[in-house]
């Protein structure tokens, strides 16, 4: 066996050039580079945009909290409230019986 | 492993952990090693274009998991691991479900078939023919051994086999082969 093996040595039956090796890995290791680049490049802009969306969802929650009193208060004003529902349905008279009270005559604590 | 293996090793690994030298050590590393790459990928794969496409994976993969290279073994094992392990996915995705890649036998000899130069080569093409007839694993473990002239203990480390049944396959192997041989060779 030692002996056919020493005939075959290590050659193999392909014709592959050294050079054309040579190209083909230089052509390779800048190709994987492009690709590391690439990839890096992508995975900044998903975290850009994750902070960018987390950001807005930040700043949407933040303004929907701080419209909350607006958004009472245009009910009132637009007389839909449960206060202006129970004062429309009473009748003039009942109305009338309501007692009226000045601001200045509000007691005070 | 020798003192200067392990300064280059270490020189590499410093150089491609750092994020300004990583291309330029990784363009190094590739020089030294990507024909070592490429024949131990092509001996696995057989065409020149699935080896192509293999150490493109490979590089891709080397470049990926660099960081987790802690050079507690020498730097060529660690590139002959992931090589070995781009050019069995490969295989893999050649088969059908619940196909092993040892079935993949008589692709790989139409392969070679069509890609070997006849002229000159018969013995060469014969062997290769041999080899083609081992399971894929034995096939493996028989190149590190006997092209790459790796020692049992470095191909253990890349196939996750033992010492000593990487012995004993590669004495199952060569007689195997010289069977082929006496049978093929006119």
């Amino acid at each position: 066996m030692n002996e056919l093996l020493d005939n075959i040595g290590k050659r193999l039956p392909y014709d592959e050039s050294e050079s054309y090796l040579d190209d083909l890995i230089d052509r390779v290791t800048e190709h994987a580079i492009m690709q590391q680049n690439l990839a890096k490049r992508k995975r900044r802009w998903s975290m850009m945009v994750v902070s960018v969306a987390a950001s807005a969802a930040l700043i949407i929650s933040i303004t929907l909290l701080h419209k909350q009193p607006t958004s009472n208060a245009s009910v009132t004003l637009t007389g839909k409230g449960p206060i202006d529902e129970f004062l429309n349905s009473l009748s003039d008279e009942e109305a009338a019986q309501l007692p009226y009270y000045e601001i200045e005559e509000i007691p005070k604590y | 492993m020798s003192m200067a293996a392990k300064t280059e090793d270490s020189t590499f690994q410093l150089m491609l952990q750092d994020p300004v030298r990583r291309n330029e050590g990784f363009k190094r590393l590739m020089k030294q090693y990507g024909q070592m790459l490429y024949w131990h990928i092509r001996r696995i794969v057989v065409g020149h274009d699935d080896a192509e496409d293999v150490l493109q994976e490979t590089c891709i993969r080397i470049l990926d998991k660099i960081d987790s290279f802690k050079g507690d073994g020498p730097l060529q094992t660690w590139l002959y691991r992931i090589a070995t392990n781009e050019a069995l996915q490969h295989l893999r995705r050649q088969t059908r479900q619940f196909q092993s890649i040892d079935s993949l036998e008589d692709t790989l000899a139409a392969k070679l078939q069509a890609e070997a130069s006849l002229e000159g080569h018969e013995m060469e093409t014969v062997f290769q023919q041999a080899l083609l007839t081992l399971p894929t694993q034995q096939r493996i473990a028989f190149n590190l051994r006997y092209y790459d002239e790796l020692s049992y203990d470095e191909i253990a480390r890349i196939t996750g086999k033992t010492v000593q049944s990487l012995k004993t396959n590669y004495h199952y192997a060569t007689q195997k082969i010289k069977n082929h041989i006496t049978e093929h060779s006119s």
